[in-house]
């Protein structure tokens, strides 16, 4: 990738938009002003299962400030009964308004909307419903038994697919183990809890919607919303410049979006709907529960012979959504003889979706406390068990990895840690009142890439020059804005300040979803070469144009740097963008291209890795655990900016922290209600919980992932983090907690 | 009488009466005042993403002190008589202040959308000081969540902030005016009436006494930070509301020798800086107890739960983990009710007769607060505890007070209080009985452990299992052992 000496690419820039976040002036999609606004509020269904048998909207209907109530009554029939758009992530089966039926506790039945905020939600409680109720399932242990496996096609031979994945001869291989380990693991549901509401505003003009959303996939929501309604997706105008958050929560488009168009269209009027705390629970997705039985064999001196990693998740009984935790194991370590299935059970809960690491997160907790059990049956240490069974090659698609630092990783970070001074006795090391313990788990993500296209301006800003760079990615706090400007400049040969990125808007050309870690690959290659054909073509001009002093010289042979041009021979020829373009008619131009995966992605596996350690230190009167100490070595390909790299760090480790010992979805099985549905008792990491947390990024140069040599690092700082901290719990107590979130109770 | 209330919104005076008085202040921020900086993300008073600045007559009547609130759970009418500085108004227009620099640069925003809040929290922190150690910063923003950044570059600009560079709100709005107009608009009482719906401010007692006898039930709505959180989580809406904050001097906190008295509009953080203040002899047994109960106030909620709560609603709302409720059992605190029929003074052991049910009339107020001290020379030791699973901002699954009386090291007199193991606060009159008159040994208080286990019954619920409550009720005595009266007694955990 090109670079120039004054190339802001790894540097630790700041953010470009944090002088409008921390003014308040950031317009997040609640935020935009209407004219002639009005306010949507939905009423949600008390039961879990059944139907809505009556409806009785009189006395909302006339209460102070409402303009219609739209129920399944007498909202509009969608194409398709509003499937239309199915087609995850963006797409999902919603619930919107076309029957009577009931498959969760807080499912949208209704949407009242008034002249204010306040008016509407007076109104909604008076919104009189009576259900039949339909029988419900609500509990997870007791709908086990029904579990299926995953619907889905035919694997081809030797094919790895999503659900079912078998290489070797798990039965021959446990057989042939001196050690075996066969537990289950489970963890919870959990809710992403952005800190921003979902919120849409939606506003017809004759044929043409416009919403603002607060999405993490812009063409997605164009798509979804277009195909809903049976339109044509240039008729739909996305727009979402901030989003406050999203964890994966916002890369589909949910039924509060289409119901706010609904709602405009039929009251012909702009409707806004925010989401209360309590509605995110439910209708905008959450983590699965999963179950894991997972069984390792291992010959005595820690060499693995199978493992066998059986998954159970919950779905809803709208659609099927699978947590993909045996997934990550595949992939893990040498081991020839694995098996790695999914199977679903349905719940009368809202359709559960992507969280952070959807997979990994789960997967990396239970496989790594399980080889945390069988170092111990082993009598070996944790990290040496790990290297034994290192994998050189992917033991999944037999590729060499584009790059692979994780022997690094465990070094450097088991040095930072201090790993040596490990006791391997559990429940031995005490400081005071404290018991102290050690553990370690690996983290790793794939890394993904999309194709996106990029539009490239230059034009003349007064004097100088600026660029401007759309794109319909999106920001959800990773920084898109500064990476992106960064590489702009960097291609261009422009200051950062000379750069103007623009994101969240679905005029601008199509970027991926902001899923799957791959926003700066994708995006940023995108960049990269947009950036770079707009450079080839100002310098044309420059090498092309007789007036210039830079006629006749080759274009590859002049170099720019904060806008000047100058030749890479000893020619004291120079000049600037802006007298070149101050010469052009229009005095701009413009370049549109695209950058997309090749054949590397069929010759190599690409995964990040790392490796995560653990202090916990529980006292030994209340059982309180805190964990003053994570260390997280990583190895994620090129470090784009440092500021930004290690803050997505550090917040991936926090949500492992909290993953370990906070969060959990609580669901009342007697009637599917969400029992913790706020931010009181759904517990959150506050800054108290967080202490030494250390990043490292181990140096690794990854020539073939992707033009930006950068591989994503928004979710593997979760992954691992749960596992190292049961090891770390278990090493101080001897209590083996197979499930999460760990608490207190479960220590005594 | 006046039906409007008056506040200043970023230096600029705003009379609100009617519909937008019952409105929380961070809807009338955001939707009637189109300020959207401010907002919303939890609205139950758990995150702080909606904190703003509000400004009160300190207590020399001529300067407003500005103090950290959550909006969502504010009504506007409570704020009658304050300035209010939202992020919008923490800087000139096109500005930065000191905090929201140090925020740019320590890249504390990611998303941005908990940024607001952090910024006014810790704008609030620089009101009254130019540095602060980490462990204030923390504790200073224990009210705001992040889901992005994991809190340290916030930390970390707080760390930076160069509080004399400080664009501060009581410099930025010069009280003197505002205090004009507050005196001359809120010298009369305030009346409110939108539907069915009353929101009183008197400024006297008799005229306090005087609502709340004539229509009943009239809620008392003091910081708000209970009812504020039923009004938004169940949709309570009680047709007749009073705040007291008109009344002087009702808000007062007093320590002498004898006697801790606070009165009953006093908040919680009032407290925790009277205790700060108070120039008690470092070694007296008083001084510790107010130590000990200064350490939990501590951990009660959040900075913005407590400039806003108060102690009378902390004992009026009667919840059984109630945090200041421990320490004010074992130290036989009073409460003076004044009403109808003039003043009576109740012991708070006989206060509370089941749950939720309150030795308190309709027309009853509690005005006074009365903690009795240990005099001085007298050897006394107390541990208050708080369990809960998230270290703050967190619902107690379990508190605890114990009290020990002693002469060397025989016991004389013990209290014992234990919340959440039952529907109110419960004294332990056996586990007393026990401990009284003997020696104090590693032995005496595993059993006193042991019994307190078998006397209570306490139930399974989302902050804890029965096993677990039964647990912590046997280990807290050992705990207190160990840190309070072990002869080589070990370092606290921190
Ligand atoms: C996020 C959050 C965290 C919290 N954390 C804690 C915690 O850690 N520990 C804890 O114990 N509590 C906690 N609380 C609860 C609450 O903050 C306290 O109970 C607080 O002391 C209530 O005081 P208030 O002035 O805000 O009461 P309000 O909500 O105004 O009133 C509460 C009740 O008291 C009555 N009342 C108020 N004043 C009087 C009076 N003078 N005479 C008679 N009745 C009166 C009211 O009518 C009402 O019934 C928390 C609340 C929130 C929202
Ligand atoms: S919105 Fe969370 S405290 Fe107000
Ligand atoms: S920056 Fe996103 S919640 Fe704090």
């Amino acid at each position: 990738m090109a670079t120039n000496e004054s190339g802001s690419v790894g540097k630790p820039m700041n953010r470009v938009d944090g002088r409008l976040k921390v003014t308040g002036a950031a317009r997040y999609a609640a935020d935009w002003p209407i004219d002639g606004l009005t306010y949507g509020v939905i009423v949600q269904s008390t039961i879990g299962s059944g139907r809505v048998a009556s409806i009785d909207v009189s006395r909302a209907s006339k209460a102070r400030g409402v303009i219609g109530v739209l129920t399944h009554k007498n909202a509009q029939k969608l194409p398709d009964k509003g499937r239309a758009a199915v087609n995850p992530p963006a797409g999902r089966v919603l619930t919107l308004l076309q029957d009577g039926e009931v498959h969760y506790n807080g499912q949208p039945i209704a949407v009242v909307v008034a002249d204010t905020f306040e008016h509407a939600t007076d109104a909604a409680t008076m919104v009189a419903v009576t259900y039949e109720k339909g029988t419900l399932a609500a509990d997870f242990d007791a709908a086990f038994p029904s579990a299926y496996p995953l619907p889905e096609k035919p694997a081809e031979p030797g094919r790895n697919t999503r659900g079912h994945y078998v290489r070797g001869d798990v039965d021959a291989g446990l057989a042939s183990a001196d050690v075996r380990i066969d537990q289950t693991y489970t963890t919870p549901k959990e809710n992403h809890n952005p800190m921003e509401p979902h919120a849409a505003i939606a506003s017809w003009e004759g044929g043409q919607l416009t919403v603002y959303d607060t999405t993490q996939y812009v063409y997605g929501a164009r798509d979804t919303v277009a195909k809903t309604f049976g339109m044509k997706p240039e008729d739909v105008h996305i727009i979402s410049p901030f989003v406050g958050g999203g964890f994966g929560c916002k890369g589909s488009t949910w039924s509060h979006v289409l119901l706010a168009a609904m709602a405009s269209q039929s009251f012909k009027r702009p409707v806004k709907i925010v989401l209360t705390r309590r509605q995110m629970f439910g209708p905008v997705g959450g983590r699965p529960q999963t179950h894991q039985r997972i069984t390792l064999g291992a010959k005595s001196d820690g060499t693995l012979t199978a493992i066998r990693h059986v998954t159970t998740s919950h779905t809803s009984f709208i659609e099927d959504f699978l947590e993909p935790s045996g997934i990550v194991t595949r992939m893990l370590y040498a081991v020839p003889n694995l098996e790695s299935t999914h199977r679903l059970l349905k719940l009368n809960v809202g359709t559960p979706t992507y969280q952070r690491a959807p997979g990994e997160a789960t997967g990396t907790f239970s496989v790594e406390v399980a080889m945390d059990e069988l170092a111990e049956k082993l009598h070996m240490d944790p990290l040496a068990l790990r290297l034994k069974n290192y994998a050189e090659t992917d033991p999944d698609t037999g590729r060499p990895f584009s790059s692979k630092a994780l022997k690094e990783c465990y070094r450097v970070g088991a040095e930072l840690f201090g790993w040596s001074k490990r006791k391997a006795q559990a429940g031995t090391m005490r400081d005071g009142k404290a018991m102290v313990g050690y553990g370690l788990a690996t983290a790793t993500y794939p890394t993904y890439r999309s194709p996106a296209t990029v539009r490239a301006r230059m034009e003349m800003n007064g004097s100088d020059v600026r660029a401007v760079v759309q794109t319909a990615s999106q920001d959800l706090g990773t920084g898109t804005y500064t990476i992106m400007t960064q590489i702009a400049a960097d291609a261009l040969g422009l200051k950062p300040s000379q750069v103007r990125f623009e994101l969240g808007d679905s005029h601008f050309p199509k970027s991926p979803v902001s899923g799957g870690s791959m926003s700066a690959a994708s995006t940023g290659s995108a960049v990269h070469v947009a950036c770079t054909a707009l450079r080839q073509q100002v310098l044309a001009l420059a090498a092309n144009d007789p007036s210039s002093p830079m006629h006749g010289i080759v274009a590859t042979d002049i170099g720019v740097s904060e806008g000047r041009l100058i030749t890479r021979s000893d020619s004291p020829a120079t000049e600037t963008y802006a007298e070149v373009l101050a010469r052009q008619p229009g005095k701009a131009v413009e370049a549109t291209e695209s950058s997309a995966p090749g054949e590397e992605t069929k010759q190599f596996a690409m995964h990040a890795f790392g490796a995560v350690f653990a202090e916990a230190r529980i006292d030994s009167d209340t059982r309180t655990i805190r964990i003053p100490r994570l260390v997280g070595a990583y190895g994620v390909g090129r470090v784009l900016n440092a500021k930004l790299a290690h803050s997505q760090m550090i917040s991936g480790m926090v949500w492992g922290v909290s993953q370990a010992l906070r969060e959990e979805t609580e669901v009342d099985p007697r009637n599917g209600r969400y029992v913790n549905a706020d931010l009181a008792e759904y517990r959150v990491p506050v800054n108290a919980d967080i202490h030494d947390l250390d990043v490292i990024f181990v140096d690794e140069d990854d020539p073939h992932i992707n033009p930006i040599g950068a591989k994503g690092i928004g979710e593997i700082g979760i992954t691992g983090v749960a596992g190292a901290i049961a090891n770390a719990i278990y090493n101080a107590t001897g209590v083996r907690v197979r499930h999460l979130p760990i608490r207190l109770d479960d220590l005594l | 009488m006046r039906n409007q209330a008056l506040l200043f919104i970023n230096g600029k005076e705003h009379r609100v009466a009617g519909a937008e008085a019952f409105d929380t202040l961070s809807n009338y921020l955001r939707y009637t005042l189109g300020q959207t900086g401010t907002k919303i993300v939890c609205e139950e008073g758990d995150c702080g993403a909606c904190t703003v600045l509000v400004g009160r007559p300190d207590s020399s009547g001529k300067e407003l002190t500005y103090r950290a609130v959550n909006s969502c759970i504010q009504i506007v009418g409570q704020l009658d008589g304050t300035s209010v500085v939202t992020v919008e108004g923490l800087a000139p227009p096109r500005e930065l202040n000191a905090v929201q620099q140090a925020m740019v640069s320590c890249h504390g925003a990611q998303c941005g959308y908990c940024t607001p809040g952090f910024v006014v929290a810790m704008s609030a922190l620089f009101e009254t000081r130019d540095r602060l150690s980490e462990q204030e910063v923390r504790d200073g923003l224990t009210g705001n969540l992040c889901r992005c950044t994991g809190y340290e570059p916030i930390i970390k600009a707080a760390l930076a902030v160069d509080g004399s560079r400080m664009m501060r709100a009581r410099d930025l709005y010069p009280s003197a005016p505002m205090l004009e107009t507050i005196g001359a608009h809120c010298r009369d009482s305030l009346t409110i009436e939108h539907g069915e719906r009353t929101l009183s401010a008197p400024v006297t007692m008799e005229q306090a006494i005087g609502i709340r006898s004539e229509r009943a039930p009239v809620i008392i709505l003091q910081g708000g930070t209970d009812l504020g959180v039923q009004a938004n989580k169940r949709g309570l809406r009680p047709p007749l509301l009073m705040s007291l904050n008109g009344i002087k001097g009702l808000d007062e906190v007093r320590i002498d020798a004898e006697m801790l008295s606070v009165g009953g509009t006093a908040t919680l953080a009032a407290l925790e800086t009277a205790i700060r203040l108070h120039a008690g002899s470092v070694f007296s047994p008083a001084h510790g107890h107010l130590a000990e109960l200064a350490n939990i106030l501590g951990i009660f909620g959040s900075p913005q739960i407590r400039n806003a709560g108060t102690l009378a609603g902390n004992i009026a709302n009667g919840s059984p983990i109630a945090d200041t409720l421990p320490f004010l059992f074992v130290m036989e605190a009073r409460l003076e009710l004044t009403g109808r029929s003039g003043t009576r003074v109740v012991p708070i052991n006989a206060f509370y007769r089941g749950y939720k049910q309150l030795d308190l009339e309709p027309d009853e107020i509690i005005t006074r607060i009365l903690v009795p001290l240990p005099p001085s020379g007298s050897e006394e030791t107390l541990g208050l505890y708080k369990v809960s699973r998230r270290k703050d901002l967190d619902i107690s699954s379990f508190t605890a007070a114990i009290r020990l009386q002693t002469t060397a090291r025989t016991i004389t007199a013990a209290s014992v209080a234990l919340g959440g193991v039952g529907p109110v606060v419960l004294r332990m009159p056996s586990v007393e009985a026990l401990l009284k008159g003997q020696t104090i040994t590693q032995d005496l208080f595993e059993r006193a452990g042991q019994l307190a286990r078998r006397e209570i019954n306490p139930i399974s619920d989302v902050r804890g299992s029965r096993d677990f409550r039964l647990q912590l009720a046997e280990n807290i005595f050992r705990k207190f052992y160990y840190e309070r009266l072990e002869p080589r007694r070990e370092m606290r955990e921190a």
